[in-house]
C-alpha cells in the first residue's frame, strides 16, 4: 500500500466514523426528547389528576351550581399560569380533560366543560384553527365540537375548504352537530372526500337522530353529488318519504355510487315509474359489481313487472354470466313470492350453460 | 336528580378503572360520600387485591390490561354475588359477557356515564 492509498483509506475511514458518530448522536437526541415528551405528558397527568382532586374534594355534593367554579378560581388560575399558559403541559392537560369529558355525563361533564372554557382552552383551540397545522386543526375541531364551542364556528366554516381533506371531513361533521337543519347550504361546498370520510359523516348523521338534520328531501336536488349520497342514505335509514321525481333525475344521471343507494328507496316506494327508469339506464351501466348489486337488491320489490326486466337481462349474453345469474335468481325469488311459475323460454332450457343458471336459481338449497 | 349532602355508606367498594383520570374522579366523587373506595388500574392488581381483602362491592371495566374485567368478576363472584357487581363499559353489546357469566341478569353503565348512577348502584345495594 503507498502513501496515497493510506491517505485515501483514512480520509474514508473518517467520514465513516463521522456519519456514525452523526448517527449515534441522533439516536441520543431522539431518545432524550422522547424520554422528556413521556415526562411532560406523566408530570400534566399528574398535575391533572391533582387539580382534579382539589375541585371535587371541595364540591359537597355532586349537584351542578352555576357559579361553583368562584370558590376554586384560585386553584383555576394556579393552574392555568403554570401548566396551560406553558405549550409544553397544555396539550396533555387538555388531551386528559377532554378524554374524560368523553366518558362523562350529566353534571360532571358540565362541570369539566366549565372547568376547559375557564381555563381558556376554548381560546387557544381557535387560534390553532386559524395557524395550526392540518392534523391539529382536525383534532382541535373534533376538541371544539365536543365542547361545544360557537364561538369556533366561522373558523370551522373556513375549513370546509381547507387542502387537507381530513381537515375538510370533521369541518363538516362539526358544522352537522353544531348547526343541524341549518348546515346544508355549507355543506354544499364540501369535496374531494375519500370513501371512509364519507362514511365518517354518514354515521355520525344517523347517530345525530332525524330532527337534528337538514331537510333531507332537498338534500336531493343538491348540487354536490355527496350530498345526494348523504340524503340517499339516510331518507332509506329514517324510513323518509321522499320525491320521486327527484329520485328519477337522479337514476338517470347514472352516478353509480347514487344508483346503488337508490335501489333500496325504489323498493320502498314501489313506483314503477321508478322500474322504468332504473332498467333504462341498466344497460348504459359499465361496471359488472353495480349491475348485480342492483339485481340483487331489486328482488325485495315483489312486482310481477319487473319479471320481464330481469328475464330479459338472463336471455342476452352481452351480460357478464355473474349478472345474468343475479337476474335469474331475483326472477325466480319475486315470482316464488308472488306465486308464480317462470316462464323460461326454450332457448334458455337448450343453453348448458344459461340452464346450469336457471337451476342454480331454483335450488332452494341456495 | 337530587342526592343526599351527607350520607354515611358502610361498603367497601373495589373500582377497577383502566384510565387513571377517570378513576380518580370516581374516587374522589364517592370519597365525598364517605364511601371507601380502593382503585386500581388493571386486572392483575385487582385480582391481588381480591384475594388479600373483602369487598362488598365491585365497579370493573371490562377491557383491562393483564387480566380482563371477566376474571375480576369470576374471582369476585367465589365470595358475593352478580348483583354486587356494576359494570363499566364503552361497548353496548354485552352478548359475550352474558355467555361468560351465564346470565343476562347483570348491571352495568355505558359510557358516558353520570357518576351519580354509580352512587345509585352503591346505595341500592347498601
Amino acid at each position: 500500500m503507498n502513501n496515497a492509498e493510506i491517505a485515501s483509506f483514512e480520509f474514508y475511514l473518517i467520514i465513516f466514523l463521522t456519519i456514525l458518530l452523526i448517527i449515534f448522536l441522533r439516536l441520543l437526541m431522539v431518545r432524550f426528547l422522547k424520554n422528556r415528551k413521556i415526562k411532560f405528558e406523566q408530570k400534566s397527568k399528574e398535575v391533572f389528576i391533582h387539580f382534579l382532586k382539589i375541585i371535587i374534594n371541595s364540591l359537597e355534593g355532586l349537584e351542578y351550581h352555576k357559579n361553583w367554579l368562584e370558590k376554586d378560581k384560585r386553584v383555576l388560575d394556579f393552574l392555568k399560569k403554570n401548566y396551560i399558559v406553558n405549550a409544553r403541559y397544555r396539550p396533555s392537560i387538555a388531551t386528559e380533560l377532554l378524554n374524560l369529558h368523553r366518558q362523562l355525563k350529566g353534571n360532571a361533564a358540565s362541570r369539566l366543560s366549565d372547568v376547559y372554557y375557564n381555563l381558556g382552552l376554548d381560546q387557544t383551540g381557535i387560534n390553532y384553527l386559524k395557524l395550526g397545522k392540518a392534523n391539529l386543526q382536525a383534532k382541535v375541531i373534533r376538541d371544539m365540537t365536543q365542547m361545544n364551542v360557537s364561538s369556533a364556528l366561522p373558523e370551522i366554516r373556513r375549513l370546509l375548504n381547507s387542502r387537507d381533506s381530513t381537515v375538510r371531513m370533521e369541518a363538516a361533521i362539526a358544522l352537522l352537530r353544531f348547526e343541524g337543519v341549518a348546515a346544508l347550504k355549507e355543506l354544499e361546498e364540501i369535496s374531494g372526500l375519500t370513501d371512509w370520510q364519507k362514511i365518517k359523516i354518514v354515521e355520525t348523521a344517523k347517530r345525530m337522530g332525524i330532527d337534528n338534520l337538514p331537510n333531507l328531501k332537498l338534500a336531493l336536488y343538491s348540487k354536490n353529488e355527496f350530498i345526494i349520497e348523504l340524503a340517499l342514505i339516510l331518507i332509506d335509514y329514517f324510513d323518509l318519504d321522499f320525491d320521486e321525481d327527484a329520485l328519477a333525475k337522479i337514476i338517470s344521471k347514472i352516478n353509480y355510487n347514487q344508483l346503488l343507494f337508490s335501489v333500496p328507496l325504489i323498493v320502498k316506494s314501489k313506483s314503477i315509474l321508478l322500474i322504468d327508469e332504473l332498467f333504462r339506464v341498466f344497460n348504459l351501466i359499465q361496471d359488472e359489481y353495480v349491475q348485480s348489486e342492483i339485481l340483487k337488491n331489486i328482488k325485495f320489490f315483489y312486482e310481477p313487472k319487473l319479471i320481464p326486466y330481469l328475464l330479459n337481462i338472463y336471455y342476452l349474453d352481452r351480460f357478464e354470466d355473474s349478472v345474468r345469474l343475479e337476474a335469474i335468481r331475483s326472477a325466480q325469488k319475486i315470482a316464488g313470492q308472488l306465486d308464480m311459475e317462470l316462464n323460461i323460454s326454450h332457448i334458455a332450457l337448450n343453453d348448458e350453460k344459461m340452464l346450469n343458471m336457471y337451476k342454480h336459481a331454483i335450488d332452494p338449497l341456495i | 336528580m337530587v342526592t343526599p349532602q351527607v350520607w354515611v355508606v358502610m361498603s367497601k367498594v373495589l373500582l377497577v378503572c383502566e384510565e387513571p383520570s377517570l378513576g380518580y374522579t370516581l374516587t374522589y366523587a364517592l370519597a365525598n360520600f364517605n364511601i371507601d373506595v380502593i382503585l386500581c388500574h388493571d386486572g392483575n392488581k385487582a385480582l391481588e387485591l381480591l384475594s388479600q381483602e373483602s369487598f362488598d362491592l365491585l365497579i370493573t371495566e371490562i377491557l383491562l390490561p393483564f387480566y380482563s374485567g371477566i376474571e375480576v368478576i369470576d374471582q369476585f363472584l367465589e365470595k358475593k354475588s352478580l348483583d354486587k357487581v356494576l359494570i363499566l363499559s364503552a361497548f353496548n353489546n354485552f352478548n359475550f359477557l352474558y355467555h361468560s357469566l351465564n346470565t343476562n341478569d347483570i348491571n352495568y353503565l355505558i359510557k358516558p356515564y353520570n357518576p351519580v348512577d354509580i352512587l345509585n348502584f352503591i346505595q341500592t345495594n347498601e
